[in-house]
C-alpha cells in the first residue's frame, strides 16, 4: 500500500507475527482490557455491598490488610498523577527498540492508573479524598476528589486505556511514535491532575500543562496545516489560560481562598466584580470546551491530529473545559448545603445560569449547522463535538439557573459527559479505521464499505444511534434528562426558555440528519472502484472499538447503573433540595411514552432534513470570508493604523501598498488574525524603530519638560 | 569582623581587578580560577552578612571613621545585602559560562582585559548597593557606565563602536541629569548623605517645593535613561545585541537592575512616599511602564536578530518592574523585587543559551533556528524553560511574579494594570513560541533527527542547566525568597 | 623628530619637569595640586620624551610591563593603606586614629597618610597618561 511515505523512523519495525487470526500483541492487550473491565465491575459492585464480595475480602486476612492499606493511602492522588509520568520514563528507557514493548508499557501504565483510581472509590463514597501540599507554588496545591471527580476519572482512565490499545495499531502508519506516546503520557498526567484539583491554582497549573502537552499531539503530523492548526490551538489556549489567571487573581483578592468551597457569602456583596469573575472563568474554560464563539480552534485541530489524539481531544480534553465551568460555578457560586430554596443568595446563580444556558444553545446551533456543511469526516465530527458540548453546557446552565431545583440539569450534564466521551471517541476511531484502510477522509468519495469492514460499520451504526439519541442506546438517556432539564427551566423559570426547548429539538433532528448522511455516504451506497481491494484484518483497532460499543449498549439498556453509582451520590452532597432529588432523579423512569414520542418526532424531522438537504444541495454552503470572526475584529484596527499613518506622514505613508501587496501574494483570505498582527508589527517597526533611535536627545528633552510641566501642573491643582 | 565584610568585599573585587594584569601573561587559567575563588569568597561573605543583618539588624559603616556629615557612609541592611547576593550569584554563573570561550569575537589578547573590566564592574555595582551617600552613588555610577561601555565595545567591530558610543552618550546625559538633581538637593539641604538629605527634604518641602520637584524630575529621568525605561530604551537593543553573549547576559540581567535599585532608593528613602505621591510621580511611572510593556513587545515581534529581540524583551520586562514600583505599596515593591530576581534568572538563561547556539552554529537570525533543537538540545531546552517563564506558565518563576504583580495591582486599586500585564504576557508568547516550535519541530537543512547533547565546553553547559533548574525550583518553592524580599521591602521604609 | 636643538633641550628639561611634578605630589596636603596634578605633570614629561625621541625608545624606557606594575601598584598601595585602618580601628581609610603621624598642619610632614596616598595616585596617573598616549599613537584606524 503506497499510501504513506515512510520517511524517518516509523513504527513498522520488523516483529515476528504469529500465523493465525490474532497476533500475540492483540491477544495480550485484549486480555488486559478484559481484566480491567472485570475488575472495575467487581470492585464497584463489591464496595457497594452487593454480591457479598466485600465480606469475602474482609474474611481473608491478607486481602483485608492489603485492601485497607490501599484505600486509606493518603497520597493516592499524587500516585495517580505520578503513574503516567513513570510510564513515560519507562517508555523512554525501555521502549526504544521495539514497538511492542513500548506499547505494552503504555498499556500497563494505563491499567495501573485505572486500578489506583478504583482504590479511591470507598473513600470518595464516604467523604472524598483530600490532600494538601502547602508551600509549593506559593499558595500551596491541593487535591480533592468527590464523586464528580471520581466519575470523570473513571471515564477518563477507561477511555485512555482503550485508546492506547487502538493507538498501537494506528500509529504503525505514522512517524515519531515515541514522541507521540511521551506527550500522550504527560497529557494524561495533566488531565488527571486537573480532575483531581482541589483549588483553582492546582486546576490552573495542570490545565496549562495539559494545553502545552496536547499541543505536541496536535502538531504531530508536522505538515503545513498542522502548524496552522497548532498555532491557533496554542494561542487560544494561552488566551484561555490568561483569562483564568485574571479570574484567579480577582478571586484571591476578594475571597482570599481559592479552594473549591462556597464563596457566595463574600462574592454576593461584590457587585459587578462577581460577574466579571465568572465571565472570565466561563470564557477561559469555554475556549477549551469549544463553546461558541471561541470554538474556532476545534475544527482546525481535529482533522490534522492523528486519530487517537483526536479521539482523546474530543473525548476527554474538551470535557475538562466543561468540568472546569461546572466545578467553578457549583463551588464558588453555590451557597452551603442546606440553604433553603428561597434564599436570596441564589439570585447570582440564577443570573449566571441563564447566561450559560443561552451560550449552550448558541453553541449547539452553530455546531450542527456547520457540521451539516462538511465533507471531511473528522471535521464534521469536530463540529458535532462542539454541538454536543453545547448540550452539556446547557445542562450546566440549567443546574445553576434553577437554584436548588437544578438537579436534573446537573445529572444530565454529567451523564452526557460520560456518554459523549464514549460515542464520540468511538466515532473518531471509526473515522480513523476508514482512513487507515482507504487513505481517504472525504465522505463524498467513499461508499459501500460495509462489505469490507463489517465490524466497523456495525460499531459506527451503534455510535450513530447513540449520538442521535435513539432509545436502547445511551444517548437517549442523557438527551432525555437534558430535555427534562430545559423543560423545567421553562416551567419553573422564565418563559423564554420555551424557545430554547424548541431549538433543542430542532438541533437534535439536525444531529440525526447529519449522521444519516455520514452512514449513508461512507458505508451504504455503491463502492467506488479503488477500494475493492481492501482486506479486512482483525486487530487492536477492532478490539477497542468493540469494547466501547458494548459499553454504549450496556449503558443504553441499564441506565440506572450509572445513575445510582455515580450521579446520585454527587447530587446528595450538593445543596440541591433532597426531596427534589428523591422524587425526580432517583425515581426517574427512563422509557416514558413522552420521551419516546419526542424521540420519534426528532427522528422523523431528521430524515426530513436529510432528504430535503440532499435534494436541494443545501449541504455545501460556505459563509463569505468577510463574515468570519477574524476579519471583523481585525478590520477596525487596520483602519485605525492606516488613518493614523496618513495623518502623520501624509503622502509618505507607504503602509497600504507594501503590506497589501505582500498580503495579496499570500491569498488574503487565508491569513489568520495573528499573522496579520505580526505583519503589522513588522511594518510599524520598520517605520518607527530607526526614527526613534535617531531622535534620542529629542525624546529626552521632550520627556523631561513634559514631566516637569506635569508635576508643576499637578501641584498647582 | 563581620562589620568589615562589606568593605572587604569591595576591596576583594578591586584587588582582583588590579592583580589580573600582573598574572595574565603567566597563565590564563590561573587568573580565571583565582577570579572564581574571589567570587566565591564574596558570595559566602554575602550570605554571612545576610544572616547577620536578618538576625541583628542593619548597621552603618563610616569610611575613615568620619561623621556622616563629612564622610562616606555605607548602609548595610537587608535590601542591600540581598541584592548584592543576587548580583554575585548571577555573576558567578555567567562567569563560569564565559570562561568557556563564549566571549565570541573577542580576540585572544583581550581576555584578560575583559575580566579586569568585569571585576571593576562588580566593584562598582556592590558599591552602589552599599553606599548611603548620593554623590558616592554618582561616582560608582560613572565607573559602572565606563566599564559597561568597554565590555560592549571589547569586540573590535564597527557596530560595537557605534552601539557603545550611543550608549555612552545617552548614559552621560543620564548621569549628568542625576548629578544635577543631587546638586539641587545639596542646595536645599547642605548634605549628600541620604539620611541627612531625607530629613532636610522633609523639612524643606514646604519652603522649596519647586526645587525638590525639579530634582525629582531630573533624577528620575536620568536614572530612567540608564535603566532603559520606555522612551529611553533606545540604546539597549544595539548595545545588548552587539556585545558578546556573557556581556549581554550581565548587562541585561544585572546592570540594568542596579539602576532601578538606585531609583527605588531615591524615591523611597530620600524623598519618602508622601512627597512622591504629592507630585504624582507614581502616575508617570505607571504610564510609561504600561506603554513600555506593550511597545517593547511589539518592537520585539518584528526583530530578526535573536539578541536584538531579547533586548527589546528586556525593555518590556523592565516595564513590569517599574510598574511594581509605581504602585507605591509594600506589595508592589515586593512584586517588583521578585520580578528583578526572576527576570534576572530568565534573561540570563535566554542570553546564555542563545550565546551557546551562536558559538556552536554561528546562527543569529530567528528564521534560521529550524531544527536546532536536535543539534543543541540542552541549550534549546533551557531556552524553552526560560521562554515559558517569560510567558507566565505555571511551574516557572515568571508565573509567580505575574501573580504577585497582579495581586499588588488589585491591592492598589488599579485594575487596568492587570489587563496590560495579560496583554503583555500574550505578546511575549507571540515571539517566543515560534522560536521554540521551529527549534524542535521543523526540519533543518542537515536533516538530522537524532538528539545528542551538543559538543560545547562543559563550562558552558553547566551554568545553563543550573539556571534552568533554578527557574523551576524558585517557581515551585518561592516562599523563602518572598519572605526575604518582604523583609527587604520593609527595611527600605 | 630629528632636530638636534629639540633633543638637547628635552634631555635637559625633562628631569626638572619630573622634579616639579614630584614636588606637587608631595605637597598635596599643603598647597594646591596633589596626586592628580603632579601625576599629570610627570606623565606630560614622558609624553614629551615620546614625541621627541620616537615611540620605540620611549617604549624601551617605559614598557608596557612597567606601566602595568605601576598602575596596579599605585592602587594597591592606596588599598593597603586603607586596610591598615581596618586592622587598627575598624574603618577603612582612617587617618589620624590609625596612628599615622599628624605633625603640624601646614608643614610638609603632616596630614597623616595623605602624602602616601598621593604618591600612589601620582604614580598611577602618570602611568595612565603615558599608556593612553602610547595606545593612541599606535592604534590603527579601524
Amino acid at each position: 500500500m503506497g499510501l504513506f511515505k515512510k520517511e524517518g523512523k516509523t513504527c513498522n519495525m520488523p516483529y515476528v507475527k504469529k500465523k493465525g487470526f490474532f497476533g500475540s500483541f492483540t491477544i495480550q492487550s485484549s486480555l488486559v482490557v478484559l481484566f480491567a473491565l472485570v475488575f472495575i465491575a467487581l470492585f464497584i459492585i463489591g464496595v457497594r455491598g452487593d454480591l457479598g464480595i466485600l465480606s469475602f475480602v474482609q474474611d481473608i486476612y491478607v486481602l483485608r490488610v492489603i485492601y485497607d492499606f490501599l484505600i486509606h493511602l493518603a497520597i493516592l492522588p499524587v500516585i495517580i498523577i505520578a503513574f503516567p509520568v513513570l510510564g513515560v520514563f519507562g517508555l523512554m528507557l525501555f521502549g526504544r527498540n521495539s514497538c511492542n514493548s513500548r506499547d505494552m508499557i503504555v498499556i500497563f501504565m494505563t491499567l495501573f492508573t485505572i486500578l489506583f483510581t478504583l482504590f479511591m472509590y470507598p473513600a470518595v463514597l464516604e467523604e472524598g479524598v483530600h490532600l494538601t501540599i502547602p508551600s509549593i507554588l506559593w499558595l500551596g496545591i491541593s487535591f480533592s476528589v468527590d464523586m464528580l471527580g471520581f466519575t470523570m476519572l473513571m471515564i477518563t482512565s477507561l477511555l485512555w486505556l482503550l485508546v492506547m490499545v487502538y493507538a498501537h495499531e494506528y500509529m504503525k502508519k505514522e512517524m515519531h511514535c515515541n514522541r507521540f506516546f511521551v506527550f500522550m503520557g504527560i497529557t494524561y498526567s495533566a488531565v488527571l491532575g486537573t480532575i483531581m484539583a482541589g483549588d483553582l491554582l492546582t486546576l490552573f497549573l495542570f490545565f496549562e500543562i495539559m494545553t502545552f502537552a496536547s499541543y505536541m499531539l496536535v502538531i504531530h503530523g508536522q505538515r503545513e496545516d498542522s502548524y496552522h492548526a497548532g498555532y491557533n490551538y496554542i494561542f487560544m489556549g494561552i488566551i484561555g489560560g490568561f483569562a483564568i489567571l485574571v479570574a484567579m487573581m480577582l478571586l484571591y483578592f476578594t475571597v482570599g481562598d481559592l479552594a473549591f468551597t462556597s464563596g457566595i457569602a463574600t462574592l454576593g456583596e461584590l457587585g459587578a466584580m462577581k460577574y466579571w469573575i465568572i465571565g472570565l472563568l466561563v470564557f477561559g474554560f469555554g475556549i477549551k470546551a469549544g463553546m461558541a464563539p471561541v470554538h474556532v480552534w476545534l475544527p482546525r485541530a481535529h482533522p490534522v491530529a492523528p486519530t487517537p489524539a483526536s479521539a482523546l481531544l474530543s473525548g476527554i480534553m474538551i470535557k475538562l473545559g466543561a468540568y472546569g465551568i461546572l466545578r467553578v460555578a457549583t463551588s464558588y457560586y453555590f451557597p452551603l448545603e442546606g440553604t433553603p430554596g428561597g434564599d436570596p443568595v441564589w439570585l447570582t446563580t440564577h443570573a449566571v445560569g441563564s447566561a450559560i444556558i443561552w451560550l449552550g444553545i448558541i453553541t449547539m446551533a452553530v455546531g450542527v449547522f456547520f457540521a451539516l456543511q462538511q465533507s471531511n469526516i473528522k471535521r464534521m465530527l469536530a463540529y458535532h463535538s462542539i454541538s454536543q458540548m453545547g448540550y452539556i453546557v446547557m445542562g450546566i446552565g440549567v443546574a445553576l439557573y434553577l437554584g436548588d431545583l437544578g438537579a436534573m440539569g446537573y445529572a444530565g450534564a454529567i451523564y452526557h459527559i460520560i456518554n459523549h466521551a464514549l460515542f464520540k471517541s468511538l466515532l473518531f476511531m471509526v473515522a480513523g479505521v476508514v482512513f487507515y484502510h482507504t487513505g481517504e477522509s472525504n465522505m463524498y468519495k467513499l461508499g459501500g464499505l460495509w462489505r469490507k469492514l463489517p465490524l466497523t460499520a456495525t460499531v459506527c451504526l451503534i455510535a450513530a444511534l447513540g449520538i442521535s439519541g435513539i432509545p436502547l442506546f445511551n444517548g437517549f438517556i442523557s438527551k432525555s434528562i437534558l430535555h427534562h432539564g430545559i423543560v423545567e427551566a421553562h416551567y419553573y423559570g422564565h418563559g423564554l426558555f420555551y424557545y430554547a426547548e424548541l431549538i433543542f429539538i430542532v438541533i437534535s433532528a439536525g444531529t440525526v440528519a447529519s449522521f444519516i448522511k455520514l452512514f449513508y455516504y461512507v458505508f451504504l451506497r455503491k463502492m467506488p472502484e479503488q477500494y475493492k481491494s481492501i482486506k479486512p484484518e482483525y486487530n487492536n483497532l477492532d478490539t477497542a472499538m468493540a469494547v466501547i460499543a458494548i459499553i454504549i449498549v450496556f449503558i443504553g439498556l441499564n441506565p440506572r447503573f450509572i445513575m445510582t453509582t455515580f450521579i446520585v451520590p454527587q447530587l446528595n452532597s450538593m445543596p440541591y433540595s433532597s426531596e427534589f432529588v428523591q422524587t425526580y432523579i432517583v425515581g426517574l423512569t427512563f422509557f416514558t411514552t413522552e420521551d419516546l414520542l419526542t424521540m420519534l418526532v426528532v427522528v422523523i424531522m431528521g430524515f426530513g432534513i436529510f432528504i430535503f438537504g440532499t435534494k436541494f444541495h443545501l449541504f455545501h454552503l460556505k459563509i463569505p470570508y468577510w463574515l468570519s470572526l477574524e476579519y471583523l475584529v481585525f478590520y477596525p484596527m487596520n483602519w485605525v493604523i492606516r488613518n493614523a499613518c496618513q495623518l502623520m506622514y501624509g503622502d509618505e505613508c507607504k503602509y497600504n501598498e507594501k503590506t497589501l501587496k505582500r498580503l495579496a501574494l499570500k491569498n488574503n483570505k487565508e491569513i489568520g488574525f495573528l499573522d496579520r498582527f505580526v505583519i503589522m508589527a513588522n511594518v510599524f517597526n520598520v517605520r518607527y524603530e530607526g526614527r526613534m533611535i535617531k531622535s534620542d536627545a529629542f525624546i529626552y528633552t521632550v520627556f523631561i519638560t513634559g514631566v516637569l510641566v506635569f508635576m508643576l501642573v499637578m501641584r498647582a491643582l | 569582623m563581620i562589620t568589615q565584610l562589606p568593605i572587604i568585599n569591595l576591596l576583594l573585587f578591586l584587588g582582583m581587578a588590579l592583580i589580573i594584569p600582573l598574572f595574565k601573561k603567566r597563565s590564563f587559567s590561573l587568573t580565571t580560577n583565582l577570579g572564581l575563588g574571589v567570587l566565591f569568597l564574596v558570595w559566602i561573605s554575602s550570605i554571612v552578612l545576610l544572616y547577620h543583618v536578618i538576625t541583628e539588624g542593619a548597621f552603618y559603616y563610616q569610611l575613615g571613621n568620619y561623621d556622616r556629615m563629612l564622610g562616606i557612609e555605607l548602609l548595610i541592611n537587608t535590601f542591600s545585602v540581598l541584592f548584592s547576593l543576587f548580583i554575585v550569584s548571577l555573576v558567578i554563573i555567567i562567569y563560569i559560562y564565559s570562561t568557556g570561550d563564549a566571549t565570541e569575537g573577542v580576540a585572544e589578547k583581550e581576555y584578560g582585559r575583559y575580566y579586569i573590566l568585569l571585576f571593576i564592574l562588580l566593584f562598582a555595582m556592590l558599591g552602589i548597593l552599599y553606599t548611603n551617600d548620593l554623590f558616592n552613588t554618582y561616582v560608582f555610577m560613572e565607573i559602572l557606565s565606563i566599564t559597561t561601555v568597554s565590555i560592549i565595545s571589547i569586540k573590535r567591530k564597527k557596530e560595537n563602536y557605534t552601539a557603545a558610543f550611543r550608549y555612552v552618550m545617552l548614559n552621560e546625559v543620564g548621569s549628568l541629569s542625576y548629578l544635577f538633581g543631587v546638586a539641587l538637593l545639596y542646595m536645599i539641604t547642605g548634605y549628600t548623605n541620604i539620611e541627612l538629605v531625607s530629613e532636610g527634604v522633609q523639612s524643606g518641602w514646604s519652603l522649596y517645593p519647586a526645587n525638590i520637584l525639579t530634582a525629582i524630575g531630573f533624577m528620575v529621568t536620568g536614572i530612567g535613561i540608564k535603566a532603559a525605561i520606555f522612551p529611553f530604551h533606545i540604546w539597549l537593543p544595539d548595545a545588548h545585541s552587539t556585545a558578546p553573549s556573557s556581556s549581554s547576559a550581565i548587562l541585561s540581567a544585572v546592570v540594568v537592575k542596579v539602576y532601578i535599585l538606585i531609583m527605588i532608593k531615591i524615591l523611597f528613602r530620600v524623598f519618602g512616599i508622601d512627597i512622591i505621591q504629592a507630585v504624582h510621580i507614581p502616575t508617570v511611572l505607571l504610564v510609561i511602564a504600561s506603554i513600555g510593556m506593550i511597545m517593547g513587545s511589539i518592537f520585539a515581534i518584528a526583530q530578526t536578530d535573536v539578541k536584538r529581540m531579547l533586548g527589546y524583551s528586556s525593555v518590556a520586562q523592565i516595564g513590569y518592574i517599574v510598574m511594581g514600583i509605581g504602585m507605591v505599596s509594600m506589595l508592589g515593591l515586593q512584586a517588583a523585587f521578585f520580578h528583578i530576581f526572576s527576570h534576572g534568572l530568565m534573561k540570563a538563561a535566554l542570553f546564555l543559551s542563545v550565546g551557546a547556539v551562536i558559538y556552536h552554529k554561528k546562527i543569529r537570525n530567528v528564521n534560521e533556528f529550524d531544527g536546532i533543537g536536535f543539534q543543541m538540545p540542552v541549550a534549546m531546552f533551557v531556552f524553552s524553560i526560560a521562554a515559558l517563564g517569560m510567558i507566565g506558565v505555571p511551574l516557572t518563576t515568571g508565573f509567580i511574579s505575574k501573580l504577585n504583580l497582579g495581586l499588588a495591582a488589585l491591592d492598589a486599586g488599579q485594575v487596568v494594570l492587570i489587563v496590560v500585564l495579560i496583554v503583555s504576557g500574550f505578546l511575549n508568547a507571540l515571539y517566543y513560541l515560534p522560536i521554540m516550535i521551529s527549534a524542535f519541530l521543523k526540519d533543518n537543512k542537515d536533516q538530522q533527527r537524532v538528539m545528542r547533547v551538543e559538543k560545547i565546553p562543559k563550562t558552558m553547559l553547566v551554568p545553563l542547566v543550573v539556571l534552568g533548574g533554578l527557574i523551576i525550583a524558585i517557581g515551585l518553592f518561592p516562599g523563602e525568597l518572598l519572605s526575604l524580599l518582604e523583609a527587604a521591602a520593609l527595611s527600605l521604609t | 623628530m630629528n632636530d638636534i636643538i629639540i633633543k638637547s633641550i628635552t634631555r635637559l628639561i625633562i628631569p626638572f619637569i619630573q622634579l616639579y611634578g614630584v614636588y606637587i605630589i608631595l605637597h598635596g596636603h599643603v598647597s594646591p595640586g596633589g596626586g592628580f596634578a603632579g601625576g599629570a605633570m610627570i606623565g606630560t614629561s614622558l609624553v614629551l620624551y615620546t614625541l621627541v625621541f620616537g615611540i620605540d625608545k620611549s617604549k624601551q624606557k617605559f614598557s608596557h610591563r612597567v606601566s602595568e606594575y605601576a598602575e596596579s601598584g599605585g592602587i594597591l598601595l592606596y588599598v593597603s593603606l586603607g586596610l591598615i585602618g581596618i586592622v587598627i580601628t575598624g574603618s577603612f581609610l582612617t587617618n589620624i586614629e590609625a596612628g599615622f603621624p599628624i605633625g603640624n598642619p601646614g608643614s610638609v610632614l603632616s596630614g597623616g597618610m595623605i602624602p602616601l596616598l598621593m604618591v600612589g595616585i601620582g604614580i598611577k596617573v602618570a602611568s595612565t597618561f603615558i599608556t593612553l598616549f602610547h595606545t593612541l599613537i599606535e592604534e590603527e584606524v579601524v
